[in-house]
């Protein structure tokens, strides 16, 4: 049996961008045939970005200053590369009909009619599981269309270029944990039925896991190691590799304490809540949310977007009003309370959450920590500045100018201050709503290593809502698992994640365990 | 909110506009050291007659020419400007208390009647701001186009301000801070600190820009105060008569008043084509 | 935590749109009615007297009944109609000019080599009042044409054209030539503007990257996606444009003698002719907010969602 087609190979490839500048990519050397299942994995600026640019051919011919990129075997026919963008990078113009573009690039790559490529699209739509209006709900404009059917068309569309290859932009990047899981099995699936290659880029590891196959690691343009999952996490790789394949939180990764606390009294009791009042009282009672969270205990509501989290918060710290149940916060219904006392009792509720623009930008760096310190406590202005630059020092930030406005900060530098905020005010709930988000896999470590340590030693009742069951088993024992607004299951996180009764549940536990995702073929592993 | 308020807010922070902006102070500085100067820089006093021959053309003797009466045009001007920067410094807090002020208090603490007022503000700023000028100067008696002109150009800063500090409000950070327990009047107090540290200048500007222009309008129509005291608008319409040939005697005032708004729009940062 | 509202459908936008339009007038109509209930004798004694006129002329107002003129004795809309043909007609002159002027200028503002040389003049020219620009308008033409200004029988443009009679059409052209180039150039500067906003906006958006990785080139995404955006975000302008217009057409009118709308305005509040003035304040408004209305349909059928500007 000859040997599958090469697709691509980089031999001592050295890239430059601008002259002068260091190169974007020294001496690579790396290649994929047709079948492989490739993931370059590095961090923004580790030169993925540019191998990716080379492959498509956006490179002048001047940027190759030594080593050479071959595509196919070299001859005139080159393969077939199709690109694949994530269904969050905005790709597709977002005012006119989604389908109508996908058909315009299928149109255009096979150099087909309109009807031709609508056609194709058909064709390669019928070997994956869809529903029946799918493509008419396609017709919409790509705001209209939900993230996990922009991704299914965007995959729809490469496969209907019958490519050699699937160059893989973050292509799962923005979906929900469960939705992720579905569209990587999707993919390899159709990797394996086709035979295409699958040359993925990103910055994920545990993306670049679920994938199987081989992983090379790019850090500052050079290849620092190469081969299979296992290989990787054998002792002989690179000590770099290790601390990248741990970054992103996987379930198992941090030990908690077996022991429980004593119970204390509870801080936040939730009865009967439901989205929608329901017409028969007695029943909306029984099938409403209720929990209870204790203080100083730790509580994960699972859920990912659209599953009603968002409004259940918000309901929960009084910014609108619950359509139906109950809130008891401190003994107090919150229900009976007015906008000026709701406004002082969410002064007792901090919050750390993946969407930075809850700083404002326009405030210093100092301020913004004060701030909390200055509205609900009388502290004199000495002791605020001097907590202020403890509180920063603790959370990496002790080099920062005080002065310094947090909207020229990082994203990752306004996740801590975020927190530093939080520790300054020390309030007695603390809710994280999805606080990883955005970040990249070392920022995602560092950042659950600072919420774990403020858990620790400030102790306040933390509510985490994410759809990470690694986050949630870092941060907090017991969690609730919401869907479409209700609650699917239950119980301690050891016991879910041991034995999840749900379907549900199951797909959330396996987007972030360890292991490649199940029932792949490993071949397309062998270099 | 158009487009081209924003646009003109994006643009604010490039190294150009800036300077631009800097050019701007720095000539409404220069045109006011001229007006302090008043008495030293012009020759002759305000409306001073048969300085030499009438409708003598500029450069020699008198360097911007005479008028129909034999007024100095260089002197004329300059007591023209004094007279409509006087105005224009007058109207201002007027503008900037109907309009700007209120409108940023009216998005943050008035909860009902703030919509309200910025629905009537709606149909204030349907009809061109002149047309205000002319209404409540003909209402208020001609000696008081000064409040007339900051009163027109009141609404048109309302809508402005109002919705800049409505998008505050529905920012997440806003939503955040509201979350964590901030009320109303410290978020209030927030944002018009920032607001006023970033922005306050370049408001003025555009204010003055407005208002010079509808204060000259009004003048050139008959509408302003009454001679002695001649403003440029006013200057110009009376030399109506001698055009086109003796162009100096409206040239050089209208070459002031360009000037003078200039000035105010490159302080204000307003691009190329926005109006004021 | 913080999300974003989901995008409203087409025919609920269009219907709140259509209630904004309704409200809009209805403001208008107050406005018009406060200012014809001016010419109420009882009004003028107190504010309260005041507000009740006001109040008793809004369902007069809305049907566009505002009394009768004080000086010529009829009612104030027939009274104001033979100005606001003529202004209308110069508005529509003025907005082809303007158009045609402005196009290119909106162009050359958004390309960077040329903005350089265009920026500045435009700059320049904007600085200078609508009245200065009429005057200079006015002389410039003059020199270059044998203007003189409208006279007592200049007939308006619709029936200059009506009785093709050389000599009246010739004298109604060179009459309404110096206004509409005052127009023009003021549209030209909102038209240019407002384009350069939209090439710019539109060009700067992301997916000209993406789409050009997935395949299509250049060419089919400008003409296709960016010419598209850029229009769309013109249009939807184009309720600042329209008062632009009509801002620069009541000065022009007043410089040149075109016996328009706004040259009656001014003339009516001069004289204290309430009724008048009313009629014409709401017209103007009414226009507006149409253009805004008309202006925000069509972003929204271009495939604009109501983002912020």
């Amino acid at each position: 049996m000859s040997e599958p087609r090469p697709i691509f190979a980089a031999e001592n490839l050295t890239l430059e961008r601008k002259r002068g500048d260091r190169p974007a990519i020294a001496e690579l050397t790396l290649g994929a045939r047709r079948g492989d299942v490739l993931t370059v994995l590095g961090r923004e600026g580790s030169g993925r970005d540019i191998l990716l640019a080379a492959l498509l051919g956006e490179l002048p011919g001047r940027a190759t200053k030594a080593g050479s990129l071959t595509l196919g075997d070299g001859g005139d026919d080159g393969p077939r590369l199709t690109y694949l963008p994530g269904p969050e990078s905005r790709v597709l113009a977002p005012f006119v009909s989604t389908l109508a573009q996908l058909t315009r690039i299928v149109a255009r790559t096979l150099s087909l009619s309109r009807k031709e490529a609508r056609e194709k699209l058909h064709g390669a739509l019928e070997h994956l599981p869809h529903t029946p209006d799918f493509l008419a709900r396609l017709s919409r404009p790509p705001r209209r269309v939900a993230c996990r059917e922009r991704a299914f068309a965007l995959l729809v569309t490469a496969l209907a270029q019958d490519p050699d290859a699937i160059l893989a932009d973050d292509a799962l990047a923005g979906l929900e944990p469960s939705e992720s899981e579905e569209m990587a099995s999707l993919l390899l699936k159709e990797q394996s039925r086709r035979g295409f290659a699958l040359v993925y880029f990103t910055g994920d590891p545990v993306v670049a896991t679920r994938l199987g196959g081989r992983i090379a690691i790019l850090r500052e343009g050079k290849l620092t190691d190469h081969g299979t999952i296992e290989q990787l996490q054998s002792t002989k790789s690179h000590s770099y590799t290790h601390v990248l394949l741990r970054a992103a939180p996987r379930l198992g990764q941090r030990p908690r304490d077996a022991r429980r606390k004593p119970r204390a009294e509870p801080l936040l009791q939730v009865r009967s809540f439901a989205f929608e009042k329901a017409d028969d009282p007695r029943r909306g009672a029984a099938e409403g949310i209720t929990f209870d969270l204790r203080r100083g205990a730790s509580l994960a509501l699972i859920g990912e977007h659209g599953s009603g989290r968002r409004a259940l918060i918000r309901a929960v710290i009084g910014l609108e009003p619950a359509p139906q149940g109950r809130i008891i916060f401190d003994s107090v219904d919150i229900g009976i309370l007015s906008r000026a006392m709701l406004a002082r009792l969410r002064k007792r509720v901090g919050f750390v959450t993946g969407d930075d623009r809850a700083l404002d930008p326009r405030m210093t760096v100092g301020g913004t920590i004060e701030e909390p310190m200055r509205a609900h406590m009388r502290l004199p202005a000495e002791e605020r500045k001097s907590a202020a630059s403890a509180v920063l020092k603790r959370v990496g930030l002790g080099d920062m100018i005080a002065r310094q406005k947090a909207g020229a900060l990082s994203a990752l530098d306004r996740r801590r201050l975020q927190i530093a905020r939080v520790i300054a005010a020390n309030p007695q709930l603390v809710v994280l709503f999805e606080p990883l988000e955005g970040l990249d896999a070392l920022g995602q470590a560092l950042i659950l290593d600072l919420l774990c340590e403020m858990r620790e030693r400030e102790g306040p009742a933390l509510l985490v809502v994410t759809a990470n069951f690694a986050i949630a088993e870092a941060l907090a024992d017991d969690a609730l698992i919401l869907k479409a607004g209700r609650i699917v299951a239950r119980g301690t996180i050891a016991e879910l994640v041991r034995a999840p009764q749900d379907a549900y549940v199951r797909r959330l536990v396996a987007a972030v365990s360890a292991a490649p995702a199940d029932g792949l073929s490993q071949a397309a592993a062998q270099v | 909110m158009s487009a081209t308020d924003t646009a003109a807010a994006r643009t604010n922070s490039s190294p150009l506009r800036i300077a631009l902006g800097g050019l701007g102070l720095a000539g409404l500085g220069a045109l006011g050291a001229l007006v302090a100067l008043e008495d030293i820089a012009a020759p002759y006093e305000a409306g001073m007659m048969r300085t030499g021959e009438a409708l003598a053309p500029p450069l020699a003797p008198h360097a911007f020419g005479t008028d129909l009466l034999g007024r100095d045009i260089w002197s004329e001007t300059v007591h023209g400007l004094a007279v409509t920067m006087a105005d224009a410094v007058g109207a201002l807090p007027i503008a900037l208390a109907a309009g700007t002020f209120a409108g940023f208090l009216a998005a943050h603490m008035l909860r009902y009647s703030g919509p309200l007022l910025r629905a009537a503000a709606n149909a204030l700023i349907a009809v061109p701001a002149l047309f205000l000028a002319v209404l409540f100067a003909a209402l208020l008696g001609h000696q008081n186009a000064v409040v007339a002109a900051g009163l027109a150009v009141a609404p048109a800063a309302f809508a402005r301000s109002y919705d800049r500090a409505h998008s505050l409000l529905a920012s997440p950070h806003a939503d955040f801070a509201r979350a964590t327990g901030l009320d109303r009047w410290s978020l209030f107090r927030r944002d018009l600190i920032f607001e006023l540290r970033e922005s306050i200048v370049a408001v003025a500007a555009r204010a003055l820009a407005a208002v010079v222009i509808l204060l000259s309008t009004l003048s050139f129509f008959g509408f302003g105060a009454a001679p002695p005291a001649r403003d440029l608008g006013l200057m110009i319409a009376a030399a109506r008569g001698a055009l086109p040939e003796a162009w100096w005697t409206a040239g050089f005032p209208l070459l002031a008043l360009a000037l003078f708004i200039l000035a105010a729009r490159l302080a204000a940062g307003l691009s190329e084509g926005e109006r004021a | 935590m913080m999300g974003d509202a989901p995008p409203q459908g087409l025919g609920r936008y269009a219907l709140a749109r259509t209630a904004l339009l309704g409200a809009n007038l209805a403001g208008a109509a107050i406005f018009a009615a406060a200012l014809a209930a001016l010419a109420v004798p009882a009004a003028q004694a107190s504010l309260i007297d005041f507000l009740a006129a006001a109040i008793e002329k809004i369902p007069a107002a809305v049907l566009l009944d505002f009394g009768t003129s004080r000086i010529s004795g009829l009612p104030a809309m027939e009274a104001a109609a033979p100005a606001l043909q003529a202004t209308f007609e110069l508005f529509a002159i003025g907005a082809i000019v303007g158009t045609l002027l402005g196009v290119p200028l909106g162009l050359a503002l958004a390309a960077a080599p040329t903005r350089r040389i265009a920026a500045p003049i435009v700059q320049l020219a904007g600085s200078v009042p609508l009245f200065g620009a009429a005057l200079a308008a006015g002389m410039a033409l003059a020199y270059l044409l044998p203007i003189a200004g409208p006279a007592a029988d200049t007939m308006s443009v619709r029936a200059a054209f009506a009785s093709a009679d050389p000599s009246a059409l010739a004298a109604t052209l060179a009459a309404v030539a110096a206004p509409a180039l005052t127009i023009g150039l003021a549209g030209a500067g909102a038209v240019g503007l407002a384009l350069r906003n939209a090439v710019e906006r539109a060009g700067a958006e992301p997916y000209r990257r993406g789409l050009r990785r997935l395949g299509i080139p250049k060419g089919q995404i400008f003409g296709l996606y960016v010419a598209r955006r850029a229009l769309a975000l013109l249009l939807r302008d184009a309720g600042d444009i329209v008062l632009a217009l009509f801002t620069a057409a009541a000065v022009a009118e007043w410089v040149s003698g075109w016996p328009g709308a706004g040259a009656e305005f001014v003339q009516a509040v001069a004289l204290k002719d309430w009724p008048v003035a009313g009629a014409i304040v709401l017209v103007f408004a009414a226009v507006r907010f149409a253009a805004d209305f008309i202006g925000a349909l069509a972003f929204r059928l271009l495939g604009g969602e109501d983002e912020p500007a």
